[in-house]
């Protein structure tokens, strides 16, 4: 069964169309790129599907279970993971409290009264923190960590809650050329070790063709190709739509 | 038919002066983003100036209108004055500290009028020329009530052609519209936003100096008019002219119409008003969403640390303190003793909201007052003995909490802050207004411990053992995952959502709890003054919390409780040696929030930065 599956996705603000109608899916395991122009739709579309906003037609489904119009908050409870194109995480907390409070919902405890914090999931906390290469980093407040090491910390925050799918805005917006590599391999590691599906929009070509089994291209709102890296920078179409525009971006 | 159309008229008239009290609050909101407290003590001075004037000049038609306008134009003045001196130095803290520190000037100005003016309410005559009344349907309205309406318009007007056709129009709009691309442009802000605090505190000086032919000159209007207008506000919408209109219109027909047909519950209708506007339309009807959202922590708090060594020590030590202060000292710091128990328990509730979760109340008395009515009621009404009757007071808290709370959580920093103001100053209002359940105006008396208890050094050990332990509690929930989840909340609404807390409901289930708690200092408070009278409930009451938790420091769990101390004995002191304890408490707001924002707990690190 799919993870995630779009189907007719629309949706309007005032007269512009920005998503007209997409339909596609992400199997288990498998890595989507989205990509497209600026103003494509791949903000909203993303924004839809996470559930910050609702979908004027259409239906989304994860694991087979409709889930359109649900609050984020639900859909975190289907098994998806997010991060932000700017990182989202708790500066008053240490990289350990970051992950502990998000393990304690995934539990279903983020309302307990009892035992502090500080004292569970201290042990899975740790698992989490080694995976993504922060142990040095443990009891270091958030505040104060690199945004290489944000990102790090918000993808493992992303993945307390063990699930089929990883929406990524743009996991390398805002780092170093070098350090996107770094950050992409720590993706392939989770869908490697934890079988974790990835949907994710990126603007560097390399991130996408070096990290993507399938990419869909977005342009004005519609799906215009869809396929294999190979595929998609052979296309046509795609390149007079994307690299055209692309081109004349940086004219 | 016709007495609707006369009906209509007296809500117009009333109107008037509450559009242009909320729209100069809604333009300096727009330019500056600071929600001036002081705005209702401008339109008080306005009133007093213009009795002033009237009193000098005021024999003709002329002379009344020259008087009514010169005291807008001092009072123009005197807006020039606090915004150089006080609210730009303020322009870049926390909203808390704004509303806080404007709330100083309420303060100052009130002890200031009362020494200038004195006690008793002031009757200016009518205005000559417009002191009759003019028949319409065979109703007999005042004609001073027409010339009111007819200068709203004239006011409306004159802003819009000023915001259309003037630079400084122009600036003010883009300024609300978008700070940072005027600030882009290389304009002078400072110019900017004294020029737009002169105009709204010119605004409310004209509304107050309209009034004194209605009305006589108060002490009291400045908090009453301020609440009136943030309730318009967060109808109409922040930084909304239209809005500020519409909505001063649709409340006061709505009092208008609420005092004919429902005298008992026009509170109710104001009320239903604000909770429907904000449910459909958070941001108001005019308003603009984005002023709604904030996530901007450019100083996050250090992670909680607990339990080391000095925290330790001090927790303990205060323990200590507690139990065994009693035993060397007299009849009346018993008395003292008690007292700051329950403030401390109450500032504590109060912190944690505001700390713990970032949530702006500015009206923390409603709990703390519904607890001390809910067991002084049960004593009076019910005959109840102390203990069933403290067991409702955090009953009572929460319930009311839950009630307001499930309004307030919706919104965020300044709307939320006006909110749970506008929501306690109802639970106060409504105190005055049911006078036959709550005993109104005269409160309630005999509301004494039991007599196992009437000691006042075993009722000081029961206050201290309820008071330490729920203060206990509240501080092991910061370190409990409900805790930890909540500052999560408050460090980044968009990451918690992320993963799966619901940020509305958990904030929801938060201010309940610390409505429990408040409710429980309320109910003690009445037992150990023996009585409860509306001021509980009052924004006094609400400020004195606040106070407290910033004179401690907002960031140490430890703060509240030191500032309980520190505030009850300062006031006990001076208010031994001066009448004038508004003033001082003023001055004393005023100075923390500029001078040493970490309260006492800061007050190291702020000697270490003095020194060369």
């Amino acid at each position: 069964m799919n993870v995630l599956t779009v189907e007719k996705l629309s949706k309007a603000f005032g007269g512009v169309q920005a998503v007209g109608g997409v339909s596609f899916a992400v199997a288990p395991g498998e890595r989507v790129a989205l990509i497209g122009p600026n103003g494509a739709g791949k903000t909203t579309l993303f924004n839809c599907i996470n559930g910050q906003l609702r979908p004027d037609d259409g239906r989304i489904e994860m694991s087979g279970r409709d889930v359109t119009g649900q609050a984020p908050h639900r859909i975190w409870r289907h098994g998806v993971g997010r991060t932000f194109q700017i990182t989202a995480t708790f500066a008053s907390m240490t990289v350990a409290e970051n992950i502990q409070v998000a393990l304690a919902s995934a539990d279903g405890a983020a309302k307990g009264l009892g035992r502090r914090l500080s004292a569970r999931y201290r042990a899975e906390a740790e698992v989490l923190i080694e995976l993504v290469g922060l142990a040095a980093r443990t009891e270091d407040p958030a505040a104060e960590l690199p945004y290489g090491d944000l990102k790090r910390l918000e993808l493992a925050v992303a993945m307390t809650n063990e699930p089929s799918l990883l929406l990524m805005d743009e996991p390398t917006a805002g780092m170093a050329a070098d350090a996107r590599g770094g950050m992409m391999d720590l993706v392939d590691v989770m869908v490697a070790e934890r079988g974790v599906a990835v949907l994710f929009t990126e603007h560097d070509m390399d991130v996408v063709f070096g990290h993507a089994d399938r990419v869909i291209v977005l342009d004005r709102g519609q799906i215009i190709a869809e396929g294999s890296p190979d595929e998609i920078r052979g296309d046509a179409t795609v390149r007079a739509v994307y690299l055209g525009t692309f081109d004349e971006a940086t004219v | 038919m016709s007495f609707i159309v006369v009906q209509a008229i007296t809500g117009l008239a009333s109107a008037a002066s509450l559009f242009l009290i909320a729209v100069g609050l809604s333009i300096v909101f727009g330019v500056t983003r600071v929600v001036n407290f002081a705005h209702g003590s401008l339109y008080m001075l306005g009133a007093y100036l213009a009795f002033s004037f009237t009193a000098a000049f005021g024999d003709t038609f002329f002379g009344y209108l020259a008087a009514i306008l010169l005291a807008a134009v001092v009072v123009g003045g005197l807006g020039a004055v606090m915004e150089t001196s006080l609210l730009r130095r303020i322009y870049r803290a926390p909203e808390l500290f704004q509303l806080l520190a404007t709330f100083g000037v309420v303060l100052v100005v009130q002890d200031l009028t009362r020494m200038i003016w004195g006690a008793d309410d002031l009757f200016a005559p009518r205005m000559p020329g417009l002191d009759g009344a003019i028949n319409i349907f065979g109703h007999a309205v005042p004609e001073y009530d027409l010339f009111l309406i007819a200068t709203a318009f004239v006011v409306l007007g004159g802003l819009w052609l000023l915001f259309r056709h003037t630079r400084f129009g122009v600036l003010v709009r883009a300024a609300t519209e978008d700070r940072e691309m005027v600030a882009a442009l290389g304009i002078d802000q400072r110019w900017l936003f004294t020029g737009a605090f002169i105009l709204g505190a010119a605004l409310a000086g004209l509304g107050g100096a309209l009034q004194i032919p209605r009305q006589a000159a108060s002490l009291s209007m400045d908090l009453n008019i301020i609440v009136d207008a943030f309730v318009v506000v967060v109808v109409g919408g922040m930084g909304s002219i239209m809005g500020a209109f519409v909505a001063a219109v649709l409340i006061s027909e709505l009092l208008a119409f609420g005092v004919v047909i429902f005298p008992q519950i026009t509170l109710v209708l104001i009320f239903a008003v604000m909770a429907v506007t904000l449910v459909l339309k958070p941001s108001g009807l005019f308003g603009r969403p984005e002023f709604t959202t904030q996530e901007d922590r450019r100083n996050p708090d250090p992670p909680l640390r607990a339990g080391d060594g000095l925290s330790r020590i001090f927790w303990w030590g205060l323990l200590v303190a507690g139990v065994a202060a009693p035993l060397v000292i007299g009849d009346f710091a018993i008395i003292v003793l008690t007292e700051i128990a329950i403030l401390a328990l109450f500032a504590a509730s109060l912190h944690f909201l505001l700390w713990g979760g970032g949530l702006i109340t500015f009206g923390h008395a409603a709990y703390f007052g519904l607890g001390a009515y809910g067991s002084g009621l049960a004593v009076f009404h019910l005959s109840l003995g102390m203990a069933p009757a403290l067991l409702l007071a955090p009953l009572a808290g929460a319930a009311g909490a839950l009630l307001f709370g499930w309004f307030c959580v919706r919104l965020s920093g300044i709307y939320m802050a006006m909110l749970t103001l506008a929501f306690a100053q109802i639970a106060w209002s409504a105190a005055f207004q049911w006078g036959g359940f709550t005993g109104g105006d005269n409160g309630i008396l005999g509301v004494w411990p039991s007599d196992w208890a009437s000691d006042p050094f075993v009722f000081y050990y029961l206050a201290f053992a309820v008071c330490a332990a729920v203060i206990w509690g509240l501080r092991h929930t910061v370190f409990s995952p409900f805790g930890y989840t909540l500052r999560a909340t408050r460090d980044s609404a968009l990451r918690s959502a992320a993963i799966g807390v619901d940020v509305t409901r958990h904030r929801w289930l938060a201010f309940t709890l610390a409505g429990a708690a408040a409710g429980v200092a309320g109910g003690f408070f009445a037992f150990a003054k023996g009585s409860v009278f509306p001021e509980v409930l009052f924004v006094s009451t609400s400020v004195d919390g606040l106070v407290m938790v910033l004179l401690g420091g907002v960031q140490s769990l430890a703060g509240p409780i030191l500032g309980a101390i520190a505030l009850t004995e300062i006031e006990t002191e001076l208010t031994r040696l001066t009448d004038l304890w508004q003033l001082c408490l003023g001055i004393l707001i005023i100075l923390l929030v500029v001078v040493l924002p970490h309260g006492l707990a800061g007050l190291s690190a702020f000697m270490r930065r003095r020194q060369p």
